[in-house]
């Protein structure tokens, strides 16, 4: 009984001591995955996601344009309609991932 | 490659495998490829957890590692309910990740840098994001689609951007993916030729071959770069499910 709970005990620190080495050693490791960094050299893959989101937005807003011109035969209503629509959906993209932590708005 | 142009694209051509066999049923290289991913995962983790010390040699803490860095990226972004998606989540990055690696070895093929594949991954988590958030929030999930707070007046103009920023994600998510693979290996097979080219042109293969020495260096570089990337793509692609599905089950 005695020895079992040494035993216990003995494990207990040492997850402790190795949780704080992997502390020390892994630093990154703590931190939260989902944070962007204001590292310089993970600035340039924020800069192409950015540029991929607004794409996308557009991208998506012309391909539904251009479907419901085809399907509703109102050439170029829609399509005119729904790219503006899309470039404001892309914008909304990319301030989702720029915007400042302290702003709550969706 | 010979000769004064670069053929920067063709190496993203399907070819039939198997003689007849492979090309009746469409049985390209790609699928080979994905074959042996998903083939390989599965064997690396069985054989790196195959003696189960507690003092673990190089290739079970490389195992370890690889699990308990997914497992924590599910359980810190998605919380108790992260238990569940994990599976999902690490075949997912295990998938694309050794997709991207397998595709910088000589004579094989990086399936991910066709978009029918990268779309079809990111409509999987789409879809399955639906799902979800159907499951987890039921018909509130159209609430979603209009911004808190905001004038009804503006709901019109408000309620299609939310629902086109929504669909654009399976696109952004596939673009990204495909796009920084295309460009790896197109910059690689560009360097490439440019050795060749120096070599087979009028300074001779005395003067053109040994500076042909530099594009080969940069594209050394360049594979350090694309181990670099094909990480990062997979890990952005992950981290993105997570998020997504976050959001699906969320409040």
């Amino acid at each position: 009984m005695n020895n079992e709970e040494k035993k216990k005990e003995s494990f207990d620190s040492f997850d402790q001591k190795l949780a704080a080495f992997e502390k020390r050693v892994n630093a990154s490791k703590n931190k939260a995955h989902t944070e962007i960094s204001d590292n310089n050299s993970e600035l340039w893959r924020i800069v192409f996601r950015a540029g991929v989101e607004l794409f996308s937005g557009f991208a998506v807003g012309v391909a539904i344009g251009f479907g419901l011109d085809y399907w509703l035969s109102t050439k170029p209503w829609c399509m005119i309609v729904f790219s503006i629509l899309g470039m404001a959906a892309g914008v909304l993209n990319v301030w989702r991932i720029v915007k400042p932590s302290d702003i709550s708005t969706k | 490659m010979a000769g004064q142009t670069i053929d920067a694209l063709g190496q993203f051509k399907l070819h039939p495998l198997f003689g007849e066999f492979g090309k009746s049923i469409g049985f390209s290289q790609s699928e080979l490829m994905m074959i042996i991913a998903t083939v390989l995962i599965p064997v690396l983790v069985c054989l790196g957890m195959r003696r189960k010390a507690i003092v673990p040699d190089r290739f079970q803490a490389a195992t370890e590692m690889c699990y308990e860095f997914v497992h924590d990226m599910s359980l810190s972004t998605l919380g108790p309910a992260g238990k569940g998606f994990f599976p999902f989540i690490f075949s997912l990055f295990f998938f694309i990740l050794t997709g991207n690696y397998l595709g910088l070895l000589p004579f094989s093929f990086a399936f991910t840098s066709h978009i029918v594949v990268t779309v079809t991954l990111a409509l999987l988590v789409f879809i399955m994001a639906i799902i979800v958030s159907f499951k987890y929030q039921g018909l509130k999930f159209f609430a979603h689609f209009m911004p808190e707070g905001a004038p009804v007046a503006m709901a019109p103009l408000l309620v299609p951007i939310e629902i086109l920023s929504y669909l654009s994600r399976p696109v952004s998510l596939s673009i990204r993916l495909f796009a920084n693979m295309v460009a790896g290996h197109v910059m690689l097979i560009m360097f490439a030729a440019f050795t060749i080219m120096l070599a087979s042109s009028f300074l001779g293969v005395a003067i053109g071959g040994f500076l042909g020495i530099f594009p080969i260096a940069l594209n050394i570089a360049l594979i350090a770069l694309e181990l670099l990337v094909g990480a990062l793509q997979a890990y952005v692609f992950a981290i993105l499910s997570c998020m997504y599905l976050r959001e699906a089950i969320g409040h």
